[in-house]
C-alpha cells in the first residue's frame, strides 16, 4: 500500500517536474523566435533601405574591386557540367575567375570539360596551404573567350570539403565564392556579396546568401529564367524551411554578428583566413558550420575583430532532395554534423573568450537545435505513458499542442511575410498563399520527419556507424519549353 | 486575470463579448496559470497569421495595382517625350534655350496632379537625360524645371528623412540642378554612410569652383566601397577640374584619404606627385606604404628604385612584394641582380612569386633561360607557373 503511494507520489511529482520544465523550455524557444523575427525585421529594412540607392555598376566597371575566386566542386556531374559551367562564366563582375575541382569523376565530367572549353594542361604551380588529396593536373582554356576558367583535376577526397579545399589552393583572388556545381548562381551574386567586405569598418571575414529550392523553376543552360514554388510536397516544403532558416534565422544572427552557418551551396570568404583557420574539414559532416566555427575563433583567439555577414536576397537555387530516400540521408548528415561541430568545438559553449558565439550561438546550438529533437521524443513517449496510465487530462494536451502547433504556423507565415514584402520572388498571390498554406500542414506532415532524421544522425554518431557522403540523385530543373530534363548525379 | 477580461471587454464590442467571450470567463480563470498563458499565445497567433495573410494579399494586390498604375502613365510620358522633345522639329536647328517646349501639353496629358506622376515623370526624364548627350539632355532639362519639378526635388533635398535627401541630390545631380555648396558640404560629413557617400558625388558633380574640397573636411573613415563608388564619379564625370592630388598626401591625415590620392594619382598619372608619394615611404601604416610602392612601380618612377631596394630588408612580405611588382613595372634592369638574388633566397612564396614575374617582366631571355637550367627544381617550378601565358596568376 505504501509502496503504491510513493511510485504514485513519484511518478506525479516526476509528471508536474516534466511538465514544468517543457513548458519553460518551449517559452523560452518561442521567445528566441520572437527575438530572431524581431532582429530579422530590424536587419532586412535596414539592408533594403541602405540598398535601395545602390550602383552596382561602379564595382562592375572599377580596377580595384578585389578579385574572387570562384571554386565549385565536381563530381561526376557529366550530364550538366558544360551548362552549369557556361552559367558560372557568364557572372557579372569585373575581376573573377572559376575553378572547377574534378573531384575524381568516374564519369566523363573531365573529358567533357576539355573538349568543350579547349582545355589544356599547364605548368601550375601548386602550392598545399591546406592539405588535400594529390592534385594531378592542372588546366586553362587556349580559347580567350575562356581565360577565367580553371580545372583542377585531383584525386577523390571522398568529400567536397577535400575538393574545396584544393580549389582554395589554387585561388589566386584574396575572397573566394565557394558552391555547388549544380547551384543556380544569379548573374549579380558577386557584386551583390561583395559589397558587405567593402563598406563594413570592420574586417568581414564571410558572407552568405539566400539559398532557395529551384526544384520547379524553370531554367535553360544553368540560367534561371521563371522563380516557382516547387510543385512536389517534399521540396515544397524544404522551401519554406529554407525561407524561414535563411531569412528569419541567419540574418538575425547576422545582425547580431553571431552567425556561424555560411551555407555551403553559397558563401563568400576571406581567402587569408580560411587558411589561417586550416580550410574545410573533410572529416566533418558539417564542413560548412565548422569551418566558420573555426575562423571565428581564429579572430577571437587572435583578438582580431571581424564580422560574418549575411544578404537577404536570394543569390542561388539549388535542387532540393525529391524523394523520402535522399531527403533521409541528407538530414541524418546535418544532423551528425550538428553533433560532430559541437562535440568538436565543446570548449566554446558557454565560454566568453569566444564573445557572441560562446555565449549565445553555441548554446543555442545545443539547447535548441540539437536537443529539441530528443525532448520531442520523450515528450511523445510521456504522452502515450500517461495516456496509458489514465493521468492524462485532454483538454490540456489538446491546448497545448494548439499553443505550440498554432505559435509554429505564425513563425513560417512571418517568414513567407518577410520574404514577399521584400523581395517578391513569385509572380502571383497565388503561389505566395499556396506555400503559406503548407505552413498549417508543416508541423503535421513534415516536422516529424526531420525529427525522426535528426535521431537517427545522433544514433549513427554515437553508435560510431559509417555514413558515406554518397551520390544524391538528382532529377533536374524544369527547362524551358518544359522539355524532359535528363536526370543526373552529384554529389551531396 | 480579472484585469485582462476587463480590458478586453472595454475594447470588444459588447454583443460579441456576450455571446463569444463572457461565457467562457469563468472556465479560462479556472485554469492553470501555464495553460491560461497557452490559450493567449494561441489566441494571438492565430490573430497574428490571420492579420499576416491579409497584409500579404492586400500589399502584393496593391503592389501589382501600383505597378500597372505606374506603368501605364510611364508609357504615356515616354510617348509624349519621344514626341515632343526627340522628335521636335527645332531640337536640330536652335539652340536648346529657343526649343518651344509644350508643357501644358505635358500638364494636360498627364495631369501631375499627384506626387506618384510627378515621380514617375522625373524617373523617365533621369534616364533620357542620362541616355542621351547635346542638346537633347538640355531641352529635357529645361522641360524639367519649366514642368516645376525641380520643386519636388528641392523639396525631398530639405526633408529630414536621409533616404529622401538622397533621392532629391541624385534627381538634382543628375539634371545639373545648382544645389548651394553650403548644404552639399554639409551632407558631406554626414553620419549616415550612405547620404554621405552620395552627397559626395553631387559634390564632386556640381561644385562649379572646387569639386574636391570635401577632402579638406573628411572625418573618419573612407571606406573601400565609398572610394570605389567616388572613382567611379571622378573618372566619368566630363569636364572635371582635376586637382593634383599629392596636397592631400601631404596635408590629410586621413589614411583611407592617402590611399585614395594613391589609386587617383595613377589613374590620372600624375608624375609630379612621385615626390610626395616617396614621401610616403617612411609612413608607419605598412598598408600605405604597400599602396605608395604600388604606386611608384605602375608610374615607372626609376629615381625611387634604389629608395625601395634600401628599404626592402626591413619592411614586411607585404610590402618586400610590393616592391618586387614595382621594380618589375620600372624595368631599369639595374636591380635585375637583386631579384635574381630574392628569386633564389627566399622562403616565403609570394616574395619568390613576384620575384620571377619581376625577372620576366624585365624580358632578359638569358638569365631567364640560365634560371630555368639551373634553379633548384621548386624555383624553377614558380619560374614556369610565370612564364606560361595561359597562367596570368
Amino acid at each position: 500500500m505504501l509502496l503504491n503511494f510513493t511510485i504514485s507520489h513519484l511518478w506525479h511529482l516526476l509528471q508536474s517536474l516534466y511538465e514544468g520544465f517543457i513548458f519553460y523550455y518551449a517559452a523560452a524557444i518561442m521567445s528566441l523566435y520572437v527575438i530572431l523575427a524581431i532582429f530579422s525585421a530590424l536587419a532586412i529594412r535596414q539592408f533594403k533601405r541602405r540598398n535601395s540607392f545602390v550602383d552596382y555598376k561602379s564595382i562592375l566597371n572599377s580596377p580595384h574591386a578585389p578579385g574572387i575566386s570562384v571554386i565549385a566542386p565536381a563530381y561526376n556531374e557529366g550530364a550538366t557540367i558544360i551548362d552549369n559551367v557556361h552559367s558560372l562564366l557568364t557572372l557579372n563582375y569585373a575581376k573573377f575567375e572559376v575553378i572547377i575541382v574534378n573531384d575524381g569523376s568516374t564519369d566523363d565530367t573531365l573529358e567533357k570539360l576539355i573538349r568543350e572549353f579547349e582545355l589544356v594542361p599547364v605548368k601550375f604551380d601548386y602550392q598545399e596551404r591546406i592539405v588535400t588529396r594529390p592534385v594531378k593536373r592542372v588546366f586553362r582554356s587556349t580559347n580567350p573567350a575562356f581565360s577565367k576558367l580553371i580545372v583542377v583535376d585531383k584525386e577523390n577526397g571522398k568529400s567536397k570539403a577535400d575538393a574545396s579545399n584544393a580549389g582554395i589552393n589554387v585561388a589566386s583572388y584574396p575572397l573566394f565564392l565557394c558552391t555547388d556545381v549544380d547551384c543556380i548562381i544569379e548573374k549579380n551574386t558577386l557584386l551583390h556579396m561583395v559589397k558587405p567586405f567593402l563598406e563594413e569598418e570592420i574586417r568581414v571575414i564571410a558572407v552568405g546568401a539566400t539559398i532557395r529550392i529551384a526544384n520547379s523553376c524553370e531554367v535553360d543552360q544553368g540560367v534561371l529564367l521563371r522563380v516557382i514554388p516547387p510543385k512536389k510536397l517534399l521540396p515544397r516544403f524544404q522551401e519554406l524551411e529554407y525561407i524561414r532558416s535563411f531569412l528569419l534565422g541567419r540574418m538575425a544572427w547576422s545582425q547580431m554578428n553571431g552567425l556561424i552557418i555560411v551555407s555551403g551551396g553559397l558563401g563568400l570568404f576571406d581567402k587569408e583566413i580560411v587558411i589561417k583557420a586550416g580550410g574545410y574539414d573533410h572529416t566533418s559532416f558539417a564542413e560548412d558550420m565548422e569551418m566558420i566555427t573555426r575562423m571565428r575563433r581564429y579572430m577571437e583567439e587572435n583578438k582580431l575583430p571581424y564580422r560574418v555577414r549575411y544578404i537577404p536576397n536570394s543569390q542561388c537555387w539549388t535542387e532540393g532532395p525529391s524523394t523520402l530516400k535522399v531527403f533521409s540521408k541528407q538530414r541524418t548528415r546535418w544532423a551528425r554534423g550538428l553533433i560532430q561541430c559541437l562535440t568538436v568545438h565543446r570548449r566554446v559553449i558557454g565560454n566568453p573568450k569566444y564573445g557572441i558565439m560562446g555565449l549565445l550561438t553555441y548554446p543555442y546550438m545545443v539547447l535548441f537545435e540539437w536537443l529539441a529533437p530528443f525532448l520531442e521524443i520523450t515528450g511523445l513517449i510521456f504522452y502515450v505513458v500517461s495516456g496509458l496510465t489514465g493521468s492524462i487530462n485532454w483538454t490540456h494536451t489538446l491546448i497545448l499542442l494548439l499553443y505550440v502547433y498554432s505559435f509554429s504556423v505564425a513563425i513560417t507565415t512571418i517568414a513567407v511575410l518577410w520574404d514577399q514584402l521584400t523581395f517578391k520572388y513569385y509572380d502571383s498571390i497565388w503561389q505566395v498563399i499556396g506555400l503559406c498554406a503548407m505552413a498549417i500542414v508543416e508541423p503535421i506532415l513534415y516536422h516529424p520527419l526531420n525529427v525522426f532524421f535528426s535521431i537517427r544522425g545522433n544514433y549513427f554518431y554515437f553508435t560510431g556507424k559509417k555514413l558515406a557522403w554518397g551520390n544524391m540523385s538528382r532529377q533536374g530543373f524544369a527547362r524551358r519549353q518544359m522539355a524532359q530534363a535528363q536526370p543526373s548525379e552529384a554529389s551531396t | 486575470m480579472r484585469d485582462l477580461f476587463d480590458v478586453l471587454q472595454q475594447i470588444i464590442p459588447y454583443p460579441f463579448w456576450a455571446r463569444y467571450i463572457a461565457p467562457y470567463q469563468s472556465w479560462f480563470e479556472a485554469q492553470p496559470p501555464f495553460i491560461r498563458f497557452a490559450l493567449i499565445v494561441i489566441v494571438i497567433a492565430t490573430v497574428a497569421i490571420l492579420c499576416m495573410y491579409a497584409l500579404l494579399s492586400i500589399t502584393r494586390l496593391r503592389y501589382q495595382w501600383k505597378q500597372h498604375r505606374e506603368n501605364k502613365f510611364r508609357q504615356k510620358a515616354e510617348a509624349l517625350i519621344i514626341e515632343h522633345v526627340m522628335l521636335h522639329p527645332d531640337i536640330d536647328i536652335s539652340p536648346p534655350e529657343q526649343v518651344a517646349l509644350p508643357d501644358a501639353v505635358f500638364r494636360e496629358e498627364l495631369g501631375l496632379r499627384r506626387r506618384w506622376q510627378k515621380q514617375v515623370l522625373i524617373d523617365v526624364m533621369m534616364y533620357y537625360h542620362k541616355n542621351f548627350a547635346g542638346k537633347t539632355a538640355q531641352v529635357i532639362r529645361r522641360l524639367y524645371i519649366q514642368l516645376r519639378l525641380d520643386k519636388l526635388s528641392y523639396r525631398k533635398l530639405r526633408s529630414w528623412r536621409w533616404n529622401k535627401k538622397i533621392e532629391g541630390l541624385h534627381e538634382l545631380s543628375e539634371m545639373q540642378l545648382q544645389v548651394p555648396e553650403v548644404t552639399m558640404l554639409e551632407l558631406t560629413t554626414s553620419r549616415n554612410r550612405v547620404l554621405r557617400m552620395e552627397a559626395q558625388a553631387a559634390y564632386i558633380r556640381l561644385s562649379k569652383n572646387e569639386p574636391f574640397k570635401f577632402f579638406d573636411h573628411l572625418h573618419g573613415r573612407l571606406l573601400p566601397w565609398e572610394q570605389l563608388f567616388l572613382f567611379e564619379v571622378i573618372t566619368h564625370t566630363p569636364g572635371l577640374n582635376i586637382p593634383s592630388f599629392s596636397r592631400w598626401l601631404h596635408y590629410a591625415e586621413n589614411t583611407d584619404l592617402k590611399l585614395f590620392c594613391l589609386k587617383l594619382i595613377v589613374h590620372f598619372n600624375q608624375f609630379n606627385a612621385i615626390p610626395a608619394v616617396m614621401k610616403l615611404l617612411e609612413h608607419p601604416n605598412a598598408q600605405v606604404r604597400a599602396a605608395a610602392i604600388d604606386a611608384l612601380g605602375q608610374l615607372e618612377a626609376v629615381d625611387a628604385e634604389d629608395q625601395l631596394v634600401q628599404l626592402y630588408v626591413d619592411q614586411p612580405v607585404e610590402c618586400q612584394v610590393a616592391i618586387l611588382r614595382a621594380l618589375g613595372h620600372i624595368r631599369s634592369g639595374r636591380y635585375l641582380h637583386f631579384l635574381k638574388e630574392e628569386f633564389l633566397r627566399s622562403q616565403d612564396y609570394a616574395v619568390r612569386k613576384e620575384a620571377a614575374r619581376a625577372i620576366i617582366d624585365h624580358g632578359d631571355e638569358n638569365l631567364i633561360e640560365s634560371l630555368l637550367q639551373h634553379a633548384p627544381e621548386e624555383r624553377r617550378r614558380t619560374l614556369e607557373h610565370c612564364l606560361d601565358p595561359l597562367i596570368k596568376s
